[in-house]
């Protein structure tokens, strides 16, 4: 955040949660193994009676939301007042929160009110921040309108998942860099993560539970953090689709397929959209589902939200095109991946046997599309449902 | 399950007319020039015949590769 954009009353927060090893890695780090934030036994011979979280340990969380929030990048932290008022247990809660409360023009130089609550809304550690605002002179110089990309960012939501996976690695090959978002399979999307860096591109991967605002936020700050783009959205999330008979179909059930299909898609652009619009170019990809096409009994949920996913794109395409900013879906068939593993072999038999070039969609066919449109190529295309169906379009 | 195979491969060949070699998992109405319509009928009674069973006729339709005659028959045996 640059010096200029900051007011008087700006805030920002963010949320921890004191696990054990936070504790572990703190005593590692400093060789602060005070029996009284360490040892149960000892602890519960003191008022204390269970081991208190290391003061500094949630104190520097400070030090997190000045460096990466307010103000961000170029914050040089050179004060800080603290005062420990109750104390901090494993499993706590911790929102950390910074508000600016004076600006010294002069000295570019914020002072902030730096206060942590725990889950009980009680405030354990409270106290006074000043910050100095640097502002590199290439920062400057990068201001000019029209700045040239030269290493493209795709953001792959859902990267862990069948076609995510292979979007990750086509799109390293077309020479995109990588930021891999996963949910659930940190191990998965860090070997994805090696075969992007194998490609000699740079690859990071963030964990994100995209039905949480806040956590796509932050998920869009350190991918912008790391390399300062995001030219290309492409989102893959899935969840699996359970077959219910309409009878037995809740307004629950419709509220968990939107939520995954559109608010997460509508709140991934909104993010992400500030940076597509400052450099007047970007592409946003997302994936639908044959079934709208060719609806199958038991899928009403998720044939609704794909389909609200259909107008979804067209909306969002034809709003943001005259600022360059390219929305388009893609729709597989059926594709072999996780998702669709509970599906009967019967059922992906005969839709291959009844595709024109009789087999089922790869995860490569829909990553091929993809790449297509994530490039120049495709420039002129915005709007559009591109299927990848083996030739079922026309029967 | 071996034999059910053996039983499937005998009668495609039988009932297209094709060297019993020639009959693969993979093959289908595709790979095989003698499948038309009316072999298609024969290939049910065949099936049906040789392996006792009624194949539903919502099924008839479906029995386009071995793999789907395989998984076909399988059901209708259960």
């Amino acid at each position: 955040m640059k010096y200029n954009d900051i007011k008087i009353g700006d805030k920002e927060k963010l949320n921890h949660i004191i696990t054990i090893e936070d504790i572990e890695k703190f005593v590692e780090l400093t060789g602060d193994d005070n029996k009284l934030h360490v040892d149960e036994k000892y602890a519960s011979k003191t008022n204390f009676k269970k081991p208190v979280v290391h003061g500094m340990l949630g104190a520097s969380f400070i030090s997190t939301i000045i460096g990466t929030k307010l103000p961000g990048d170029g914050a040089l932290w050179f004060s800080q007042s603290l005062e420990f008022l109750l104390p901090v247990r494993v499993g706590d809660t911790l929102t950390i929160y910074a508000e600016v409360i004076k600006k010294n023009d002069k000295e570019k130089i914020v002072e902030l009110k730096t206060n942590i609550y725990n889950q009980n809304k009680q405030i354990v550690t409270s106290g006074f921040a000043k910050v100095k605002v640097i502002e590199p002179e290439v920062l400057v110089s990068e201001k000019t309108e029209n700045i040239e990309i030269k290493d493209k960012v795709a953001l792959i939501i859902g990267g862990t998942g069948g076609i995510g996976r292979a979007t990750c690695i086509q799109l390293a090959k077309d020479g995109f860099n990588i930021i891999i978002h996963y949910n659930k399979n940190k191990a998965l999307a860090n070997e994805i993560k090696a075969e992007v860096e194998k490609l000699n591109k740079k690859a990071t991967t963030i964990k994100a539970d995209i039905l949480n605002d806040l956590e796509i936020k932050e998920m869009v700050t350190k991918g912008l953090r790391t390399f300062e783009q995001i030219n290309v959205v492409v989102n893959c999330a899935a969840t699996t689709i359970a077959n219910i008979k309409i009878q037995d179909l809740l307004w629950l059930d419709f509220l968990k397929q939107l939520e995954l299909n559109i608010k997460s898609t509508f709140s991934i652009v909104k993010e992400v959209l500030p940076v597509m619009l400052k450099n007047g170019y970007g592409k946003i990809i997302n994936i639908g589902s044959y079934s709208v096409d060719k609806p199958n009994t038991e899928w009403t949920s998720y044939i609704t939200a794909k389909s609200a996913l259909v107008g979804l794109t067209k909306s969002l395409a034809v709003e943001l095109a005259p600022k360059g900013v390219r929305v388009n879906l893609v729709t597989p068939s059926l594709v072999n991946t996780e998702l669709t593993a509970d599906i009967p072999e019967k059922m992906k038999l005969l839709t291959a046997v009844q595709t024109p070039l009789r087999r089922l969609a790869l995860t490569s066919d829909v990553a091929g599309v993809i790449s297509f449109l994530a490039s120049e190529k495709s420039d002129f295309i915005t709007g559009e449902n591109i299927r990848v169906n083996g030739g079922q379009i026309m029967i | 399950m071996e034999n059910v195979k053996s039983q499937i491969t005998k009668v495609m060949s039988a009932v297209f007319e094709v060297p019993i070699e020639d009959i693969t998992e993979t093959s289908s109405v595709d790979s095989i020039d003698s499948w038309d319509s009316l072999k298609h009928l024969n290939l049910i009674l065949a099936l049906e015949e040789e392996f006792n069973i009624v194949i539903p006729d919502e099924e008839v339709g479906n029995l386009m590769n071995y793999k789907l005659i395989e998984l076909i028959i399988n059901e209708c045996r259960k």
